[in-house]
């Protein structure tokens, strides 16, 4: 998939992404976020929509300490009794402390009680709504379970409903664990990227393998990449879900997201008596213990499985913020994490819906799904996309701290409403909204939240099998060649694992959960390898930004920068110019220039292309290519090469940045 | 005429080059990057692991796949694999229960396989031989059925 990501068939594919992307510049600006809200353009903004769908940013002042000006428009807005609730719960204190009031007159005392007392009942209301919203849930969820038992689609044949039961996860495969075999040669706990990799690397060195997989999940192996990326850009409108997940490559073809076609996996039932082999997965299976000195490994349910070699590629669980997670069910419910085709579905539901949505987080899923849907936005006239996090800027784990900034600024240009150096403090419900309330003293109404903030190894079977979790980094410790212990391997997301080049690392990317299950297949049948291929990643955010990175990729070290200024053909031919020369990016770079270098401060910042160094003990141990493609071959040459360069300029000439 | 540049901030620095500057050879000298591992190897055997081949070798014919594409290599009858009708209908009659599996890249997209690395290797002196067999397939299955010969270029071009 990522094979040719050439600059020419890059380029191509952008301008297919984006057909009329100078169009969408000027919408963007427009939408550009406005943190001074004491202007009525807002206010009367927020009053000329229905309180349902109102899906501006408002300043606090809107919802909790109404100016005597807007009582009546934030009485509209705040109808829900819990948004009520908090409104007069600031106003309260705001009382208490002799501020203004803006609730209506009265004595002080007076007023302090009644709220008071309105406080309890509103409580007591709050409470006595969020139990009935549980009954009936229960209610729901219990009629909904007895549809589906009685197999009852409308209108949908057998085996359609089947299938989507077995998707939805009501039904796994096979329908018991006692109908998996006993004993399996290869198995793989696990049924992700690196699962279904090692599985090739064992099937090309063992051609009659036996592979069982045992999978958490209601589906056959697929890849994640284009979930938070091409999956938007593909529009098939009339189909929920998409069919197989296919979507538009770069080369203009269209696949699915899942590796294989079902008639590619053998049925669990029948892995046994196989005579050529093959993969079988059982799905909807978890593995609570692996026992690797009598090599056993025991699902939730008690059943056993004895193998010859394992692997564990059990991968991560999307992280969410506690106080999302510690949320009454009605706040929960229109907040969600990213990882799986049934969020993407989700979520894309909601934008068809035009709902607005929030992203929370700054790193690689959350920036590429912002840029998605306000592309997805755009296209579809739909709602507005904010990007909330606590950072000065997207990527900032990864980008330098001005190249971070810069790319915000390109993001804004996008259409995503990116409101940076802001933590969310409280999150509450109104009848059909969030409001976020932030630190920066801002609130957001929103109608949904995507948690982006990381993943966590999925380490839980490590106390009962006894093996050994990274207490820093996370994931099962393993040596160089991604062993736990002896016919034990782990790979992709969960292995924390040594790298001879580089020193212990856990790296959660596409790419290396492909090259550290290979390497992991490659040994279960008997190669001995050490980790020595580094693996890449890359993303794109955008017409503009795309890029691709090998090594120690991480902000926190010190780096050089090399970027190409266009050549003036270049900028006359480049119809982007001037949406990249961007006045904000601009001044900050000017205020920041260095002493001991040269500068030439008339000369604007142009972060197009380029390729950027990452440093340890003077050393390159990360290469970024920043808008430059076909050139990640090079940069794993001068990973390995493990040396310190005086002039990073001359390394740099190597990529030919202007070509 | 703009000429290179550089900023510092804090710890990281930037250079901003123009395309004269960086038009003189780099003085960094680099070993000659290792020749990847193409799909026939160094000693003549092939190489299952190729990416070039597209999970050919891992899917549900890759037994039958192996025979047929290593009695083609090794074959030394004339014109090369006449020797192999057998191993080639075995295989065919295996892509035939796989419909989905064997037909999908009606697109011609080669890249299915979305495990393959990223720069890993272009065997693209190797692939020769793979074309040599789309002939010798040809010439195999030329005896038999027409749309059998269909069957085979399209698994085989898969493989390319």
């Amino acid at each position: 998939m990522v094979k040719k990501r050439t600059l020419e068939a890059r380029s191509k594919l952008q301008a297919n992404k984006y057909p009329n992307q100078n169009a969408c510049m000027k919408v963007a600006q427009s939408v550009e976020f406005v943190p001074d809200m004491d202007d009525d353009v807002g206010a009367g903004y927020a009053d000329t929509r229905p309180s349902s769908t109102a899906q501006e940013v408002l300043k606090s002042s809107q919802c909790e300490k109404p100016p005597a000006l807007a009582v009546d428009k934030s009485d509209d807005i705040c109808k829900d009794p819990c948004e009520e609730f908090h409104r007069l719960r600031r106003e309260t204190t705001i009382a208490r402390g002799g501020g203004g009031d803006a609730c209506g007159g009265g004595g002080e005392d007076d007023d302090k009680k009644k709220a008071e007392e309105k406080l309890k009942q509103l409580k007591l209301r709050c409470i006595l709504g969020a139990l009935a919203a549980l009954v009936a849930g229960g209610l729901f969820a219990w009629l909904w379970s007895r549809q589906n038992k009685d197999g009852a689609g409308d209108g949908e044949s057998p085996e359609d409903a089947l299938k989507r039961a077995k998707i939805s996860g009501f039904i796994t495969t096979p329908s018991s664990s006692d109908k998996l075999p006993a004993h399996v040669p290869y198995l793989i706990v696990g049924g992700g990227t690196a699962a279904f990799s090692a599985f090739r690397a064992i099937k090309s060195n063992d051609a009659k393998a036996k592979v069982l997989m045992i999978s958490n999940e209601f589906r056959k192996p697929y890849m994640r990449p284009p979930l938070s990326k091409e999956l938007w850009y593909t529009p098939n409108p009339n189909e929920d879900p998409i069919k197989d997940y296919r979507f538009k490559q770069w080369t203009g073809s269209e696949r699915s997201l899942y590796f294989e076609p079902e008639e590619f996996f053998v049925d669990p039932e029948k892995l046994d008596e196989s005579v050529n082999g093959g993969i079988a997965v059982a799905q909807g299976f978890a593995v609570k213990k692996v026992d690797a000195e009598n090599r056993i490994v025991t699902l939730s349910d008690g059943y056993q499985i004895t193998y010859d070699t394992c692997l564990i590629a059990t991968g991560c669980s999307p992280k969410n913020l506690p106080m999302f997670r510690d949320a009454p069910p009605s706040v929960q419910e229109k907040i969600m994490v990213y990882r799986t085709p049934d969020d993407f579905d989700r979520l894309r539901r909601y934008a068809l819906q035009k709902r607005s949505i929030t992203i929370v987080g700054n790193g690689f899923v959350g920036s590429e799904l912002a840029c998605s849907l306000a592309h997805y936005s755009k296209e579809n006239n739909g709602g507005k996309v904010y990007q909330v996090f606590q950072e000065s800027g997207n990527m900032s784990k990864v980008l330098p701290n001005y190249l971070s900034e810069w790319t915000t600024q390109k993001m804004k240009a996008q259409g995503v409403c990116v409101i940076t150096d802001a933590s969310i403090r409280t999150a509450t419900r109104d009848e059909s909204q969030l409001k976020l309330e932030l630190n920066n003293g801002m609130s957001l109404l929103t109608d949904i939240v995507v948690v982006c903030v990381g993943c966590s190894p999925n380490t839980s079977m490590a106390g009962a099998s006894k093996l050994e979790v990274d207490r820093s980094l996370g994931g099962f410790v393993v040596n160089a060649e991604l062993e736990a212990r002896r016919n034990l391997f782990v790979a992709g997301d969960a292995s924390c694992f040594y790298d001879p080049l580089l020193g212990r690392r856990r790296v959660e990317h596409h790419d290396h959960s492909v090259v550290s299950g290979r390497l992991a297949g490659e040994n279960m049948t008997g190669a001995k390898k050490p980790y020595t291929h580094q693996s890449m990643f890359w993303s794109d955010l955008g017409p503009e930004i795309g890029y691709e990175g090998i090594g120690l990729v991480d902000s926190s070290l010190p780096t050089v920068g090399v970027f190409a200024i266009p050549s003036n053909n270049d900028k006359r031919a480049d119809s982007h110019t001037e949406v990249r020369a961007d006045a904000n990016a601009d001044e900050q770079l000017k205020t920041a220039t260095g002493p001991e270098m040269s500068c030439d401060p008339s000369e604007e910042p142009n972060y197009g292309k380029g390729v950027i160094f990452y440093l340890q003990n003077e050393k390159i141990v990360g290469i970024l290519l920043w808008n430059l493609f076909n050139r990640i071959g090079l940069a794993r040459t001068i990973i390995n090469q493990n040396k310190s360069y005086d002039d990073l300029n001359e390394v740099a000439k190597l990529f030919e940045i202007h070509a | 005429m703009a000429f290179s540049y550089c900023k510092v901030f804090g710890k990281d620095k930037v250079i901003f080059a123009t395309k004269e500057d960086h038009s003189t050879p780099s003085t960094v000298e680099l070993p000659a990057p290792e020749p990847p591992q193409g799909l026939i190897t160094k000693d003549g055997n092939i190489n299952w692991s190729c990416p070039c081949l597209g999970g050919m070798a891992t899917g549900p014919c890759g037994v039958d796949f192996r025979e047929a594409f290593s009695c083609f290599h090794y074959s030394e009858a004339e014109p090369k694999g006449s020797d192999c009708y057998e191993a080639f209908r075995k295989m065919q009659d295996c892509f035939q229960q796989y419909p989905t599996v064997y037909n999908k890249a009606n697109g011609g997209d080669d890249d299915d396989d979305a495990l393959g690395d990223v720069m890993s290797s272009d065997s693209s002196t190797n692939i020769k031989d793979v074309d040599e067999l789309t002939g010798g397939a040809g010439a195999a299955a030329a005896a038999t059925a027409s749309d059998s010969h269909t069957t085979t270029t399209n698994a085989v071009s898969k493989v390319e």
